[in-house]
């Protein structure tokens, strides 16, 4: 091994580990979440891409079996925006229990729209705005 | 020959980039608050980039849950506070953390402000300078937790002769290029350097896999100091933003509990200037 060889592997050391830990590994698979963040935020009438764009996110983390925190959340809420309660209550149901962190947050939202749906149910009045979670 | 220079170039700079690391900052208050989650309010936006708040609040969530905490939906978040008739960042920066925090079962709360983001064109070389104030209160008292704020300079063209400042520089020029108006690896950059430096950004949480590095990389001890902010966070009494809408008199009169001037206390309140500080 002459000099030049471990010089090269020296370097080969230190730019490995400038490397990994400029792209270390995420413990969660996120897909494209921040950026359908973003373009819904630019675009705030498309619900339903963003809906879309988070489905996949959340098909993709699964697969990977690394879901990151609030992202069943929400998905759930972007359904919830879409008019579908029980799917979103089902992803708030998710969340609850994959992060016990949420289940404040999620116990709360689940109950109140519960509360909501039974209202709607019960008197068939167009007084059911009550959107204040 | 040119890879022992090479290699010793690497080094040299990673010593001076090490050495070039201020004192530790004082974590007493984050470890005996110890949070497991972090709810991320919306940005308060000084700069005249418009889009500049909500794009750096769509970058935040990851960095913070791959830290190691439990992070609150973005949007779900924003949306419900600003049906709650908090549509103005300001308002929630300077409404009640506790009360805010329990609405959503929170831990702490991040305040994030964006104070400048402009480009720069100069002669040999044009970028975009940006600076950001970080501040994370504790969800049941208010206190201050910890806080950073960080000025960055992007350069598009032009070496500053630091070969590492250069090859990130570099990569977000050609990341923006690509997508034109696009500045999330901007956000996502500035995110890096302000939360996930060793005795200075935020520690480790409880997801993390790195936790037990908590004691080494971010002792309770350090400086005495929580901050490096040499402006006033809204959160802790700093000024509205004049570029958004200024709230009405009755709202701006409302100051928060005792806990947090306390907190504000503790941010070397006489140091307060309206220099900007320049890194580099």
């Amino acid at each position: 091994m002459n000099r030049n060889t471990i010089c090269r592997l020296i370097f080969m050391a230190v730019i490995g580990t400038v490397v990994a830990a400029c792209s270390a590994k995420t413990q969660y698979e996120w897909g494209d979440y921040n950026k359908a963040l973003l373009s819904y935020y630019k675009n705030p009438q498309e619900v339903a891409e963003f809906s879309e764009k988070l489905r996949e996110s959340v098909e993709e983390a699964e697969g990977a079996g690394k879901v990151p925190p609030g992202l069943y959340a929400e998905y759930g809420y972007a359904l919830l925006e879409l008019g579908d309660e029980q799917a979103a209550l089902a992803y708030f149901a998710k969340e609850q229990e994959t992060w016990p962190e949420s289940a404040y947050l999620m116990t709360k939202v689940i109950s109140r729209l519960k509360e909501m749906s039974s209202a709607t149910a019960q008197s068939d009045n167009a007084q059911n705005d009550q959107e204040d979670l | 020959m040119l890879f022992k220079r090479f290699s010793l170039l690497v080094i040299l700079s990673l010593v001076t980039g090490c050495a070039a690391t201020p004192e530790s900052k004082d974590y007493t208050a984050f470890h005996n608050s110890d949070p497991q989650s972090i709810l991320i309010v919306p940005v308060i936006n000084h700069s005249a980039e418009v889009e500049a708040a909500n794009l750096f609040l769509t970058t935040l969530a990851l960095p913070l849950a791959e830290r190691g905490f439990y992070v609150f939906p973005t949007n779900m978040v924003k949306d419900m506070i600003e049906e709650d008739g908090l549509s103005d960042p300001y308002l929630v920066h300077t409404a009640d953390t506790p009360q805010v925090a329990q609405l959503f079962g929170a831990d702490s709360i991040l305040y994030v402000e964006v104070l400048d983001w402009r480009s720069q064109y100069a002669v040999v070389s044009s970028g975009i300078v940006v600076q950001f104030l970080y501040t994370l209160k504790d969800g049941r008292s208010g206190d201050l937790l910890w806080q950073e704020q960080r000025e960055f300079v992007y350069q598009n063209s032009g070496g500053s002769g630091n070969i590492f400042a250069d090859l990130i520089a570099t990569a977000i020029t050609a990341a923006i290029d690509s997508s034109r108006s696009d500045y999330t690896p901007v956000a996502m950059a500035a995110n890096s350097q302000a939360l996930l430096i060793p005795g200075q950004g935020i520690p480790y949480g409880p997801h993390s896999p790195d936790r037990s590095k908590n004691e080494s990389e971010f002792p309770a001890s350090g400086n005495g100091k929580l901050s490096n902010a040499t402006d006033i966070a809204a959160a802790l009494g700093g000024p509205a933003p004049t570029t958004a809408s200024t709230p009405t008199s009755e709202e701006q009169s409302t100051t928060s509990d005792g806990s947090v001037d306390e907190a504000n206390g503790q941010t070397e309140d006489e140091d307060l200037t309206d220099e900007t500080p320049t890194e580099n």
